[in-house]
């Protein structure tokens, strides 16, 4: 009886202990494939364009190595994130923006770098601070489909003496049908409608004209 | 039922990437090194067509993990070519009419993102700089990158596609301050 008994705890223990193996190996699975960040791009395809009544000045931006380098983490679907590179992706979308008012852009690294600003001849300097977040309704998929870039510019003279603060918000939809391999694209369109609108708030900001 | 909903994302998320249709992100420059040229001075050039222009040539095909990538409407070459003549555009050196001409060869161009844990892209060109019949430089610019990747494709494949740019941009911005291009544009 008690041979037996032992068999039968024997057993159901080696049973037992190979189903928890079985789950933990295909929890480890799902973990690296599914609750990890899924890299996605948010550059703009459509940015503004140059405009025919460009102003007749020169404008910089502050980009610097380390922005570009930033990475953040938001939420997609299905309890997934998403990682991207904000300022990075933001840089040719802002140049164009700035273009489409100023007839001269350049990028400098510091708005207290006197030597790269007075080499760029600028007069405006916009330091752009940008905040994201994303959110997809569907359970099942993981890129995001609704996309909210939030940029906020302080501008400075070439002394480096602050003269506005503009605010411009971008949304960005996509529903799974439009993806198509272009997972970042409510990203992408957030991008596009904050550098839009970013054209709209300097043209109505008169101290910058 | 829960193992179930599990097993069934873990299915859509191989999938998503696994299956798609990949698109190279659009390219975005070194803008300070488009600026360096914009005030260096150079003479205005135009950009010839960066061979090869055939699709099915080797190095127009990029392969993650089984996953093919493209350059959107146009090859790798392409990509490469226009990439250059957004930049000129920007430092204000590109004129379509210039008797300065640059052209291309691309003849690698590669990105692996075979390994667990890091993703390689390597790319070269060679590249000629002419005026009228002389050539005024011909020179092979190669490019290695490394960035993070991760064991899972849905990591690993994205990271790739979003690395093109970045490497197009390594290799054009290493062109741009490499003391012969700056010799051969400014003579």
């Amino acid at each position: 009886m008690n041979f037996h008994s032992f068999q039968c705890r024997g057993h159901f223990s080696i049973s037992g202990m190979a189903r928890l193996i079985r789950i933990l190996f295909c929890m480890a699975g799902a973990a690296l494939l599914v609750a990890c960040a899924h890299p996605i791009s948010i550059e703009a395809k459509a940015v503004p364009e140059r405009g025919v009544q460009q102003l007749p000045k020169k404008a910089a931006y502050v980009m610097t190595a380390a922005d570009r380098q930033k990475q953040v983490t938001t939420d997609g679907g299905g309890g997934d994130k998403v990682s991207y590179y904000p300022y990075r992706d933001f840089e040719r979308a802002l140049r164009a923006a700035l273009s489409a008012v100023y007839t001269d852009v350049s990028v400098v690294p510091s708005v207290s770098d006197v030597a790269a600003i007075r080499e760029s001849g600028a007069t405006l300097i916009f330091v752009p601070e940008i905040s994201t977040t994303s959110y997809s309704s569907s359970v099942l998929t993981w890129p995001p489909t609704m996309f909210a870039f939030n940029v906020t510019v302080n501008v400075f003279d070439a002394q480096a003496t602050s003269i506005a603060r503009l605010r411009v918000n971008g949304n960005g939809n996509a529903e799974w049908e439009e993806f198509k391999g272009d997972f970042g694209l409510a990203g992408r369109r957030a991008v596009e409608a904050a550098a839009k609108a970013l054209v709209e708030e300097i043209r109505r900001t008169e101290r910058l004209l | 039922m829960r193992f179930t909903a599990v097993l069934l994302a873990l299915v859509v998320s191989i999938f998503l990437t696994g299956c798609a249709n990949l698109v190279a992100p659009d390219y975005s420059a070194d803008y300070s090194a488009v600026d360096a040229l914009k005030r260096s001075g150079l003479a205005k050039s135009n950009v010839g067509k960066v061979q090869p222009e055939d699709a099915a040539a080797k190095v127009n095909l990029i392969s993650l993990r089984g996953s093919s990538l493209r350059a959107g409407d146009t090859t790798f070459a392409g990509y490469v070519g226009r990439a250059m003549m957004s930049d000129l555009k920007e430092a204000g050196l590109y004129d379509a009419n210039a008797t300065r001409r640059i052209d291309m060869v691309l003849l690698k161009n590669e990105i692996d993102v075979s390994g667990f844990s890091e993703g390689l892209g390597l790319i070269e060109v060679q590249l000629t700089i002419s005026d009228g019949g002389k050539t005024l430089l011909q020179k092979n610019y190669t490019v290695k990158t490394r960035f993070e990747s991760g064991f899972a494709g849905a990591v690993a494949i994205p990271k790739g596609q979003t690395e093109y740019p970045n490497l197009v941009r390594e290799l054009l911005a290493a062109i741009y301050r490499d003391q012969a291009f700056l010799q051969a544009m400014r003579s």
